[in-house]
């Protein structure tokens, strides 16, 4: 009896001491949320997650910016960005893997470790370079040399990728190779569907590095009309100059709404894809 | 097989249209696009704002982006754009990098839109112009007039039982101040101009009759580092005696609303003249502005006037003309400056001049007051611009100044600090 | 019959030839990518770190001079010195608190799922600049951070992001509250290991803390250490939060300077795109080095299940 009263009591203090941690954790994202329904002032010194009272204003001023243009751009450049590069990359990479995994051609093992090489190469070495070639060939001020690079896929993505199609029984090619299949009969009809599990995770992770992308809109959008929501927080944010602290909470929040509906939405193959590929979110 | 290379050819192919598609932005359907921008505060930016749209009502033709951020970000902003090579039509410059602009052929000489009449300078003294001449070419026109001050809450000063300060106010004076004001009622003091600590260093030396940088740009302009010990040490002791609020956190950058004197926690903060509107305008209390005060044994005064900001016009500008216009606008339409009530300085143009003196709120007309006053007397001749290194000095100014008043170093190293790396910066 | 060999043979080879053609069909976009936006900037960067080069001029070769002059270069010190500082608090603490949270999520109890939710949130948020923003304003003097601290009487009015020993740790806890992503990656790993291990031990007499160093440790290191290659590679390129967290500068007193920041700085600020190549070839070294080091030290403390990992 006393041993069984004991193990409840563990239980709930387990289910107390999780929860408290838990709300540690997001305490910090319950905070710039509520400080998005206060006024300045109730926002300096204050750790309280209730605001006086619910104010919209600061969605309404935040939505405005500042001149004539408004986070109605923002939005629309992240979405074209995240978007289309999302596209892009998932469906080059899931083209690249199978070439990688199912085609024994000459050079590939030496390929492939070359794309393994350049997932450990930190961007900062081709940083500069790929500024000064899209300087040259006027892509400043484009989205391009943030979209194309992305068409060619991601050596990341293209590599879980491998991994998902050798998961798949080569069985099934080799019945389609004698029903007189080539192989992009074999891609197109047998591997590409059965690597919708793989797709969706990449496809996830894509838009949610495209979304959160800062280095890359700071280096190549010079212009207000082109920025993304990242750059755009960023200079409404600019510590000398903000004072409208419930504005930019405002716009932060709507602009972690994208992120959140597709955490809500895709849950289960995020955490399939995390657990399966060792993903980073 | 075939169908493989059909997919490859098309990626390819959809990569090149989003490509063509991408080149063609703005502008083709009759209407020009210009970019401006300029470092702000919020009073400023809603003021140019205003003045943006002015502008476009009469001509709609034009459609103008703004882009502004804070001072710092400016900078990082506009040499990312330098090394873009897309710099704005209309970029707002400072005295200490238009030589560095111009010497590099980044922004355009002005000569020919004056002398055409688009841009119309008609009675403006040519002291107000100098500042923008490198070699004889107009590469920046000044928006207006600045000088240092300092700027302080009277009430807090009388709620302490201080007197308000005076023109021949010497440092010591200062310190003696800001000691009964921490005594009898706990507000303390600001060190001198945290975003950048050279401006007041740089008053400080010229007073000893000294430039901050030598003539040739290659060198500090002092011998004597004492004079910059005794500028660490005073600030160093009044932060050991609690007086002035640690670098710690007066080092922070803030927005004028979040800053010590709005919140309170200073009764003084140093500015450019033309700052003490947005200053006002985030502080309820009423403020008043004077001279920085004195060293004890100064040869000459060390206030100057700076041109407050030009504008300028970068070479890559394809609308230069039309950019040309936009800034006659600013500089002289009077419902313009009925806008912008001088808050980039006190204006060039005389009769914009006196039209916004007859029509400034109180705080602008104590910047009038303020400038003709050091305009009598109280200012020295303006030292030649600041030399192209000049960015990563005034980094390494802030930082040893950061290190010295948190005790990291003491006022004598962080002094020969400044002198050796300084040098070393400059000479490269 | 000879005829018949040639045959096979020249099909055979045909074959072979079908197959390279279809695999460089099929790598071909990342393979144009690669030599254009990889392999064409690597060389370049290799030339451009042998120049000064100011982008608006054309570059000047001076040798290993920007090599040299890094050396004395006391920022580069401080950034290589606030790197590692970074890394080697932020990349243990955060694998630390995964594996603890992990095991503590990895038996049955209720509401299990809805806790790994709250404690799987800060990584899928965390990226954005929203997040980096919200966490300036955090930890300023008057933020919520000290408010917190007042209600425990521990508010000293200490401006956490302005004082130059506290700022990087602003950023570390930034990284280590994201803990996550590898939080669910052990998750997943302890998921696997057969329950009759640790039975096996419990009729032994074995202790908790027995079972999760001789058990769950060794059999979750291959996962750990693919973990550990990834994070120390993100560590030491960290840009963007510390950009924003300290405004773009450094501040204060370059405590917060990461190296991919001073890299920025020297490339983007100052125009250095020689000095700025050079010292991404240093990072390089480092990361390499550090990758390395870490492959040949697996054989001792890694183990593969197929080599009969206990």
């Amino acid at each position: 009896m006393a041993s069984k009263s004991r193990k409840v009591a563990g239980k709930i203090l387990f289910q107390v001491l999780m929860f408290a941690f838990g709300l540690i954790m997001i305490y910090p994202i319950l905070w710039m949320i509520s400080n998005s329904f206060k006024t300045t002032n109730e926002i300096f010194g204050s750790a309280s997650l209730l605001p006086e009272k619910l104010l919209i204003d600061n969605y309404v001023r935040g939505w405005r910016y500042v001149g004539r243009l408004t986070f109605t751009q923002f939005f629309k450049n992240s979405l074209f960005y995240s978007c289309f590069s999302t596209i892009g990359v998932v469906v080059s990479s899931a083209f690249v893997a199978f070439g990688f995994a199912r085609i024994p051609f000459k050079g590939s093992k030496f390929w492939f470790a070359v794309m393994f090489l350049t997932m450990i190469l930190p961007y900062q070495v081709i940083m500069v370079p790929q500024f000064i070639i899209f300087q040259k060939i006027g892509w400043i001020n484009t989205f391009k040399p943030l979209i194309v690079p992305m068409f060619m896929g991601l050596p990341f993505f293209i590599f879980l990728m491998v991994q998902f199609i050798r998961g798949i029984p080569v069985e099934l090619d080799e019945s389609a190779w004698i029903d007189g299949c080539g192989y992009f009969a074999i891609f197109t009809r047998i591997i590409a569907p059965l690597m919708k599990p793989a797709v969706i995770t990449t496809t996830i992770f894509s838009f949610y590095w495209r979304w959160e992308d800062f280095l890359g809109p700071l280096l190549y959008l010079n212009k207000p009309k082109l920025y993304t929501v990242s750059l755009a927080l960023r200079m409404f944010s600019d510590p000398q100059t903000s004072t409208d602290w419930g504005a930019i909470f405002a716009m932060g929040t709507l602009s972690l709404i994208p992120v959140l509906a597709i955490f809500i939405a895709f849950q289960k193959y995020l955490d399939q894809g995390i657990a399966t590929t060792g993903m980073k979110g | 097989m075939k169908k493989a290379l059909l997919l490859s050819v098309l990626l390819i192919a959809v990569v090149f249209t989003s490509w063509a598609t991408g080149a063609q932005d703005g502008g083709g359907d009759g209407t020009t696009e210009l970019r401006i921008a300029w470092w702000g505060n919020p009073t400023r930016d809603e003021r140019t704002l205003a003045v943006i749209d002015m502008y476009q009502e009469v001509n709609p033709d034009v459609i103008i982006e703004p882009e502004t951020v804070g001072w710092g970000g400016y900078w990082d902003r506009i040499n990312t754009q330098v090394a873009a090579g897309s710099l704005p039509d209309v970029m707002q410059h400072d005295y200490a990098y238009l030589l560095q602009f111009a010497s590099r052929k980044q922004v355009a000489d002005m000569t020919p839109f004056v002398d055409s009449g688009i841009i119309n300078l008609d009675g403006v003294d040519e002291t107000y112009l100098s500042g923008g001449r490198v070699d004889g070419k107009l590469y920046g026109i000044s928006l207006g007039t600045n000088a240092v001050a300092m700027v302080y809450d009277p009430g807090m000063l009388k709620a302490a039982g201080v007197a308000e300060p005076t023109l021949d106010w010497t440092m010591d004076d200062f310190a003696a101040a800001a000691r009964q004001v921490f005594a009898s009622t706990g507000v303390q003091t600001v060190p001198f101009f945290t975003t950048d600590p050279k401006v007041g260093f740089e008053n400080w030396i010229r007073q000893t009759g000294y430039p901050m940088f030598d003539p040739s740009g290659k060198s500090i302009g002092f011998k004597n580092i004492s004079e910059l010990e005794a500028f660490f040490a005073l600030q160093v002791q009044l932060i050991a005696e609690g007086v002035m609020i640690p670098a710690e956190e007066s080092f922070v950058t803030l927005s004028p609303q979040e800053g010590f004197l709005a919140q309170g926690g200073s009764w003084v903060d140093f500015i450019w003249s033309n700052q003490f509107v947005s200053t006002q305008d985030a502080v309820d209390r009423p403020l008043k502005m004077t001279l920085v005060p004195a060293i004890a044994n100064g040869d000459r005064p060390g206030t100057y006037l700076k041109p407050s900001m030009f504008f300028s016009i970068p070479e890559v500008s394809e609308e230069k003309e039309e950019a040309a216009k936009f800034v006659d606008f600013f500089l002289n339409d009077p419902d313009a400056n009925m806008v912008l009530l001088g808050e980039r300085g006190v204006p060039i143009t005389p009769e914009v001049r006196e039209i916004v003196k007859a029509n400034v709120p109180g705080a602008m007309q104590q910047i009038f007051d303020f400038i003709s006053l050091v305009g009598n007397g109280y200012a020295s001749p303006i030292d030649p611009p600041d030399p192209a290194a000049s960015g990563e000095f005034l980094k390494m100014f802030r930082d040893v100044t950061m290190e010295t008043l948190m005790g990291i170093v003491t006022p004598a190293e962080g002094a020969a600090k400044v002198e050796s790396q300084g040098n070393s910066i400059l000479s490269r | 019959m000879g005829l018949s060999t040639t045959g096979t043979r020249s099909f055979a080879a045909k074959k072979e030839l079908k197959k390279t053609i279809a695999g460089y069909c099929f790598i071909s976009p990342w393979l144009i990518g690669f030599l254009f936006f990889t392999m064409l900037p690597i060389l370049t960067s290799a030339y451009y770190s042998m120049t000064s080069y100011d982008i608006l001029d054309d570059p000047v070769f001076i040798g290993f001079g920007n090599f040299t002059s890094m050396m004395s270069d006391e920022l580069f010190w401080k950034s290589i010195k606030v790197t590692f500082t970074y890394v080697f608090f932020s990349v243990p603490l955060r694998l630390a608190f995964a594996l603890f949270v992990a095991v503590l999520l990895n038996q049955k109890a209720r509401f299990l799922r809805f806790h790994q939710t709250l404690y799987y949130l800060p990584s899928i948020l965390g990226g954005s600049i929203a997040v980096a923003v919200m966490w300036r304003r955090l930890f300023m003097a008057d933020g919520a951070f000290n408010a917190i601290l007042e209600i425990f009487g521990l508010n000293r009015g200490i401006s956490w992001i302005g004082r130059e020993d506290t700022a990087l740790m602003t950023l570390v806890v930034l990284a280590v509250w994201q803990f996550g992503s590898s939080m669910l990656i052990f998750l997943a790993g302890l998921k696997q290991i057969p329950q009759s291990y640790y039975e096996a031990a419990r009729i032994d007499g074995a202790r908790r803390d027995q079972m999760f160093f001789k058990i769950t440790i060794p059999y979750l290191s291959s996962v750990i250490f693919f973990n550990l290659i990834m994070q120390l590679i993100a560590g030491f390129t960290v840009f963007t939060q510390a950009f924003v967290v300290s405004g773009g500068s450094g501040d204060p007193l370059n405590s917060t300077l990461v190296y991919a920041l001073y890299l920025y700085q020297r490339a983007f600020k100052y125009y250095q795109m020689g000095y700025a190549s050079a010292m991404a070839w240093v990072l390089v070294l480092i990361i390499g080095t550090f990758t390395i080091v870490l492959f040949k030290s697996q054989g001792k403390w890694v183990f593969y299940e197929s080599k009969g990992g206990k």
